[in-house]
Formats: structure tokens, C-alpha cells, sequence
């Protein structure tokens, strides 16, 4: 009838936790697998990976049974964390988009598999053996592998810089004419396909952003590590230099600049969150200026359109350049119902417009682009705070920043969706490896405001004891 | 230190700057080349010098050992059940060459290769336009089998001032050379066929009074065509009862597909 605290424990009683713990290492091989067919983009199979992710985010599950148990009310604030990411997936793959372009299979897939991902990354934290370092050395160097095969191809292919000294020309591929500047072969699966250099700078980015790594990295100590990264970083820096044309050279700039920003903002929070608040809000005005201005049937806004369309500087940033074009065919009548739940129109109509800001309008609907953006608010709130307190290495912080905002700027305006230079296709971000490995990173470091109080209190804890103490010995000694 | 370690990443980039070769770059247009309103302007001349030297082996072709209409030749070669031709017929698009290999993709030339068989409003975007002395070029690859040869094309008269002749027929003799690859040099092949009734300047209706559609055995022929890596297509223009009339009337033959199904490429 009582339960005995001290009762010793029947075989029954032992947790499956503990029993698959020494299989830890096996479970941990499975994610690196994961990991590498990502890195690899292994034929852009987004199939591919969700069902793996799911798999193994149900292993997850099991190893980490003990830890979860524990953690309740850590797990109970991670659902909540993961509410406008939950609204996010299932807008997206119930948008009128997806419901036209792609299949019921693909989209269940689309849905449990990112729960999947960012639910396996909240549970590796929990596994026995599991270490973002090793998992960041298979990304980088699969994605070294995919660049560099990609690279060495479209050099023998093309010349370098051939995006600037060809710009303008043409060559003709199964009877059409095609543009050399914005094509650039790359490695899907077992063959080279023609994407747009867009996307393969993506992968050029993102292995670029591993440069950062050196600064954590002692040459003496761990010198085999520290090459590999130099190894990756120079090919990614040179992947992008040989294939620049004028539109990612912006990206290029941008990319350059976030990596500045990482080295010297690491440790001041306070200039990161100002950082962050100031961005924030010029988006948020230019985007309020940019849908006012696009939208041609709203009588009421004329008079700012017709304010922008004078002034020359006005016009240029808001009617007149690439971006600006593409941006406004998203936002025109996105209240529409034709638009506000994804954009009903046929594959042929729909121009990507190359940022995941506007695409996710596209492909999600109004509503799933601000559930999107709510979630990039708090997982930026979430790494901040994942910075402060754990004790992960520094290399480890780093890298997650650095990838993770990488992705996010370099997306935010050279993101292709349609990456196939001669098929229409469109590959929403949903399915794109580089952000499936985001979202993953994303729920590893998910960080409640409770565990930061706690840490930070113990942190404090630890300091006044060391004062305590100090304090006493000096007494004791007086 | 700091020397040996640029010294290294310049040796890096030196790797990938020897690796270009510029492989697809070898025809760069500037974006309106054989698409300009002027009829004459548009003729596609192009032939590897190579062919000059190669000295072929004639062979006439009559009437009964090639067929030129779509009808028949699915009668006698192709075994669906196609009724009728038109755009959107899956003939061309099961048969063409890009298909059959991705070599086939690349190029000027692989508007003749992409399956579609008739203009669909792009005009010179879709076919190669050929005088008398027409046009070759060299295959990626080398043909090791191969089934028929199959060539939709029609014919265009234009008035010097830019006018367009009236629809009528013309005649011609067509001349096809297959060149085969034989150690470093090569044997060739001319098939002579003399075509008369050539729509010239027929509307379009998808349908094949507009279009000759020849097609012919390339077994039955008296050589092998296996190692073939190279084709060329011209013709002698014979008689149009306008041309005749006005010497300075412009005449082309207007190619939009070459079709050779079942073959195999190595």
C-alpha cells in the first residue's frame, strides 16, 4: 500500500532510457547520417529526409524518455515555443499553393517531418553522447563535398568569373535560349543539373559561414580541425568570388557582414538586442511602405504611390529595381482571397520572389508568413538566450549563430525557389535542406526563460559563494 | 607563415582556374543571332571544317524506300496507334533526340532535338533556317545502333523588299550526310533524295499538308552507320513557280525536327 522510498529497483522498473543508452552511439551515427545526406543535399529529396527525421525523432523519443520526464515543464514551454512554427507548417501545407503545386504525400511529409526536425533537435540535447561539434563537422564537410564537386564541374563547364564577363549572352539548351551569367551546374544525387547560381551560393554561403569557427579554434592544439575549417571556409569564400554576378554581390556584402557583426557583437548583448530592435523595426516600416505602394486596387493609397513614384530615389527603391518588381507582385492584393491563404494562381503565373520573407506569402499565405516571422523572433530570443547560459563550447555557439543567421540574411534576398534553370520546379524553403538543418538547430537550442532565471541564479550563486568564501578565509587569516 | 599560407590559397585557386575549360561556352550568343525580320539574315551556316575533307559515298534514295508523311511513317516504323499530328502529339516528345541523351540539349542545333516538331508561334525561335549550302555539325557522342531517321521541315520564300510569296510548292533535291568516325578520320555517307511538292509558305494548321515529314530505314542503307558522330543537311534548290519567275526571291528550308529513334549513343 506504502511506497517505499528506499525500495530497491526490480529489472521491470529500469527505464528504456537506460537500457538503450549504451546504444546511444548508434542513434547519434543515425543523425550524423541524417546530417551528411543533408549537408549533401542529396538530390534535393526532401522525401528522403523527413522519413529518416521521423524515425528518428521516435528513437529520440525513447532515449531521452528519463531526461523528458524530468524536464516537463521545460518540454510543456518548448510546445508552446513551437505554437507559431505549428501554425506556420500547417498553414503552409494547407495553403492553396501547396494544395495546387504539390501532392497530398509530400505535404503530410512536409508537416509531421519539420515537427520532426525541430523536435529531434529539442531531444539531441538529451542524448547521451551527442555532440554539435561532430555534427557540424559532417555538415560542413558533406557540404564541402557537394561545393566542390559542383564548383570543380561548372569550372570545366564555364571559366571563372564568367558571370560577369558573360553577362548579357546566351546559349541555347534543348532548343531554348538560356542565360550563362545566372546558371552554374550542381551535383543532385547522381547527376548535374543547371540551377541558378542563386541556389548554389546558398551552399557557398553556408559553408562560408563556418570561417567563423577559426576564431575558436586553437591552431596548436587541434591543428587537424582547425585546417579542415580553413579548408572549408576558403572553398566556400572562393565558390562565391569565382561565380559573383552583380545580384549576389549584395549577398555576398551581406554575408561578409554578418560574420563581422558575430566576431565583434559575441559578447555584447546589449548591442545585439539593439541591433536586432533597430533591423526589426526598419524592416517593419519599409515592408508597411512596400504593401501600401503595391497595391494597385486600393484607391486610398494612391496619394503615397503617387508620392513615391515622384521622387526619382523613391521610385528606384520602391517601383524601380529587381527586387522591388518581384516584391510587388507578392504583396499586390495578398488580402485578396485569392492570395491570403497562398497564392492560388498557376505554377506559370507565380514569379519567386527570391527572399523568404515575401516567398513564405507566397507559399504559406498571409497568415503563415507572420506565424513564420513570430517564430524567427523567438528562436532569435531563444539562441540569444541559449548563448548566455549553456555549456556548450564556444566553437559550438558560434557555429549555430553563424549558421542560423547566415541562412536567414542570405535568404532574406537571394533565396531561389525555383532553382532549375531550365524546368519549372518550385522547391519551397520548407523542403530546403540548408533550412531544415536551421530548424533542427533552432529546437537544440531552444531556451526557456525559466532554465535562463535558473542558470542565471545559479550563476550568481556560485559567484556569491565564491565571496562567501573568499570573504571568510580573509577573516579567518585576519 | 603568413606567405606560405597565401602561397597555398592561391595554389587552391590556381586548381580551379586550370580546371576551366569553358565547355559550354563554345557557342555564346549575344541574344538575337537568326531571329531578326530580315529573311536573309537568318540562315544557320555553321559546318565543322573537318567535313571539307571527307570525301562520301553517294547513295540515292527513290521514292518507296522513304516515306514523307507523318502517316506513314508511323504506319511503317512507329507502332502506336497515332491519329493524328499535332501539337500536342507525344510522337516527338517520346522519340527526340534530348531524350534519348543529354548531349543532345546543348547547342544551337538542339532546336532540332527537343521534340518540337512544327512552329508554335515563336517562328525563328523554333527551327533552323537553311540555303543551299545548309548547315552540319559533330555529335557529342557516337551512334553504336539505330532504327530511322526521321526529318520534319517545310519551305520559306520571301520577296527581297520582305513580302512573303504567296503558299505554293516547291522542288528540291535533298542531300543528308552521315559522317562515321573511322580511327582519326572519318567515311561518310550522302542519302540524295529529290522532293518535289514542298509546301512553301503554307499556313499553319498542325497538320501535315503544311510539313513533309520524311523518314527512312537507315539499315536498309548501303553502309553502317555505326560510330556516326557527325550529320550535315543540304539541298540543290530545282524549280518554284515563283522563284523561277524572280531569281532574287530568297528560298530556305525551315528545320524543326530531326528525330532518330531507338538509336544509341555512346
Amino acid at each position: 500500500m506504502f511506497k517505499s522510498k528506499n525500495k530497491p529497483k526490480l529489472e521491470s522498473d529500469v527505464s528504456i532510457s537506460k537500457t538503450l543508452s549504451k546504444y546511444s552511439e548508434v542513434l547519434v551515427f543515425f543523425v550524423l547520417e541524417l546530417f551528411a545526406f543533408l549537408g549533401f543535399s542529396f538530390a534535393n529529396s526532401f522525401i528522403l529526409y523527413a522519413l529518416i527525421s521521423v524515425i528518428l525523432f521516435i528513437f529520440a523519443i525513447l532515449f531521452s524518455y528519463d531526461s523528458l520526464k524530468k524536464e516537463k515543464e521545460d518540454g510543456l514551454f518548448f510546445l508552446i515555443f513551437l505554437i507559431p512554427f505549428f501554425l506556420f507548417i500547417l498553414l503552409t501545407v494547407c495553403s492553396r499553393f501547396s494544395l495546387n503545386q504539390i501532392d497530398a504525400f509530400t505535404n503530410v511529409l512536409t508537416f509531421v517531418g519539420l515537427l520532426c526536425f525541430v523536435g529531434l533537435g529539442y531531444l539531441s540535447k538529451y542524448i547521451e553522447k551527442f555532440n554539435l561539434k561532430y555534427v557540424f563537422l559532417v555538415i560542413y564537410g558533406a557540404l564541402f563535398l557537394l561545393v566542390l564537386i559542383s564548383f570543380i564541374y561548372s569550372m570545366v563547364c564555364y571559366i571563372p568569373f564568367y558571370t560577369w564577363i558573360y553577362e548579357g549572352k546566351y546559349i541555347y539548351y534543348d532548343g531554348e535560349r538560356s542565360t550563362i551569367y545566372d546558371t552554374i551546374k550542381f551535383l543532385m544525387g547522381f547527376e548535374f543539373n543547371d540551377v541558378s547560381i542563386q541556389h548554389f551560393q546558398l551552399y557557398g554561403t553556408m559553408l562560408f559561414s563556418s570561417v567563423i569557427g577559426l576564431k575558436y579554434i586553437s591552431f596548436k592544439k587541434e591543428k587537424k580541425l582547425f585546417i579542415a575549417y580553413l579548408c572549408f571556409a576558403i572553398l566556400g569564400l572562393v565558390s562565391i568570388l569565382f561565380t559573383i554576378n552583380k545580384v549576389n554581390l549584395i549577398t555576398f556584402i551581406l554575408a561578409i557582414g554578418v560574420i563581422i557583426f558575430l566576431i565583434f557583437v559575441k559578447k555584447n548583448y546589449l548591442a545585439l538586442r539593439i541591433s536586432i530592435y533597430v533591423i526589426l523595426g526598419m524592416l517593419g516600416v519599409l515592408f508597411i511602405i512596400f504593401f501600401l505602394n503595391a497595391q494597385s486596387s486600393w484607391d486610398f493609397v494612391k496619394g503615397l504611390q503617387n508620392l513615391i513614384s515622384s521622387n526619382s530615389i523613391l521610385n528606384k527603391l520602391f517601383n524601380n529595381n529587381r527586387l522591388s518588381i518581384v516584391y510587388k507582385q507578392a504583396l499586390d492584393g495578398l488580402l485578396s482571397f485569392e492570395k491570403i491563404f497562398g497564392d492560388s494562381r498557376n505554377i506559370y503565373e507565380i514569379v519567386p520572389t527570391g527572399s523568404w520573407l515575401f516567398d513564405t506569402m507566397i507559399t504559406s499565405g498571409l497568415f503563415g508568413a507572420i506565424s513564420f516571422i513570430c517564430f524567427v523572433v523567438f528562436s532569435i530570443i531563444s539562441i540569444v538566450r541559449y548563448n548566455k547560459i549553456s555549456k556548450d563550447s564556444e566553437l559550438t555557439k558560434s557555429l549555430i549563430n553563424s549558421f542560423v543567421m547566415m541562412f536567414f540574411v542570405y535568404s532574406l534576398f537571394a533565396f531561389d525557389m525555383q532553382p532549375y534553370s531550365h524546368y519549372l520546379n518550385i522547391i519551397p524553403m520548407v523542403q530546403n535542406p540548408m533550412f531544415l538543418i536551421v530548424v533542427f538547430l533552432i529546437g537544440y537550442t531552444f531556451t526557456s526563460k525559466k532554465k535562463l532565471k535558473e542558470s542565471l541564479l545559479k550563476q550568481d550563486s556560485v559567484v556569491v559563494d565564491a565571496i562567501v568564501k573568499e570573504g571568510a578565509k580573509e577573516t579567518n587569516e585576519k | 607563415m603568413k606567405n606560405k599560407f597565401i602561397f597555398k590559397c592561391l595554389s587552391i585557386c590556381l586548381v580551379f582556374v586550370l580546371t576551366a575549360c569553358g565547355k559550354d561556352l563554345q557557342e555564346v550568343f549575344d541574344g538575337d543571332e537568326y531571329n531578326d525580320p530580315i529573311f536573309v539574315n537568318n540562315y544557320y551556316r555553321e559546318c565543322p571544317d573537318v567535313f571539307e575533307s571527307v570525301n562520301p559515298i553517294k547513295e540515292t534514295l527513290n521514292p518507296g524506300e522513304y516515306v514523307r508523311t507523318y502517316e506513314s511513317a508511323i504506319e511503317n516504323y512507329y507502332d502506336e496507334d497515332m491519329s493524328r499530328l499535332d501539337y500536342t502529339s507525344s510522337y516527338a516528345e517520346n522519340k527526340k533526340l534530348s531524350l534519348i541523351d543529354d548531349s543532345f540539349k546543348i547547342g544551337y542545333v538542339s532546336k532540332l532535338f527537343d521534340g518540337q516538331m512544327f512552329c508554335n508561334g515563336d517562328f525563328q525561335l523554333s527551327r533552323i533556317q537553311i540555303d543551299e549550302g545548309g548547315f552540319g555539325m559533330m555529335f557529342a557522342k557516337e551512334m553504336y545502333d539505330y532504327d530511322y531517321f526521321a526529318l520534319n521541315f517545310k519551305a520559306a520564300a520571301d520577296n527581297p523588299d520582305g513580302s512573303h510569296v504567296s503558299p505554293h510548292y516547291s522542288h528540291v533535291i535533298l542531300y543528308i550526310t552521315f559522317y562515321m568516325r573511322s580511327g582519326v578520320n572519318y567515311n561518310a555517307l550522302k542519302v540524295e533524295i529529290d522532293l518535289d511538292n514542298i509546301p512553301t509558305n503554307m499556313t499553319e494548321r498542325n497538320n501535315n499538308d503544311t510539313y513533309v515529314f520524311l523518314a527512312f530505314k537507315l539499315k536498309s542503307l548501303s553502309q553502317s552507320l555505326k560510330r556516326m558522330c557527325g550529320i550535315k543537311i543540304d539541298y540543290e534548290f530545282k524549280s518554284d513557280d515563283y522563284k523561277d519567275k524572280d531569281d532574287d526571291i530568297n528560298y530556305a528550308l525551315m528545320l524543326y525536327e530531326l528525330l532518330l529513334p531507338n538509336s544509341y549513343w555512346l
